[in-house]
């Protein structure tokens, strides 16, 4: 996953297969932890950067042209 | 040019004696012909919407404007019609919502967050949401 667009992609791909009962519930509960940790981290970036009133390329938060 | 001048006068009299008269019939014309008058409306609210806008919000700025907002915000029919566009945004996921969820424990606005951030919560959330069902 190299950026949060491919994260987003791969969230609702989890979300089509556990609505197929393609995959298990606690896989796909791992798969929401896990993004939730990575989204959180990003929010931290983003806001850190916000306080210090600086705005730098942000690489994994492009959006994928 | 008097007599330009005579007539726009002439017809400005005219029009002050038959405006009550002339409106009947432009409304009773609109009630015979609904599906052209809503047309017609349609048309000049896709033309004016900029303007529209704009004067709206010069009101809503002004101290006669807010002083009319405020008191229509503390009537049931406001709070009801609040409550209803805060449960529409929770239901439908809007972005304002996840915005919001997103930037509760922050220092920042949730206007802040970027765009792709933003998506990427409200993905988290559907799945989350499908989880606990």
């Amino acid at each position: 996953m190299n950026n949060c667009d491919e994260l987003r992609k791969e969230l609702a791909k989890t979300f089509a297969q556990l609505k197929a009962g393609e995959i298990k519930t606690s896989e796909a509960a791992e798969l929401a932890n896990l993004a939730g940790k990575m989204i959180g981290s990003a929010k931290v970036q983003v806001e850190y950067y916000a306080l210090r009133k600086e705005s730098p390329c942000i690489k994994w938060l492009e959006a994928e042209a | 040019m008097t007599e330009m001048r005579d007539r726009k006068a002439y017809y400005r009299e005219w029009y002050a004696k038959n405006r009550e008269r002339l409106i009947a019939k432009a409304r009773a014309r609109e009630l015979a012909h609904p599906e052209e008058t809503r047309e017609k409306k349609r048309r000049w609210q896709a033309e004016n919407r900029e303007s529209q806008k704009e004067s709206r919000l010069r009101y809503a700025k002004s101290e006669k404007g807010a002083a009319c907002y405020a008191r229509y915000r503390q009537t049931d029919t406001a709070r009801v019609a609040a409550k209803r566009k805060r449960e529409h945004y929770r239901d439908t996921l809007h972005d304002c919502y996840v915005r919001r969820v997103m930037a509760q424990h922050m220092g920042i606005k949730g206007s802040e967050l970027p765009q792709t951030l933003v998506d990427a919560q409200r993905e988290l959330m559907i799945l989350k949401r499908e989880l606990t069902k």
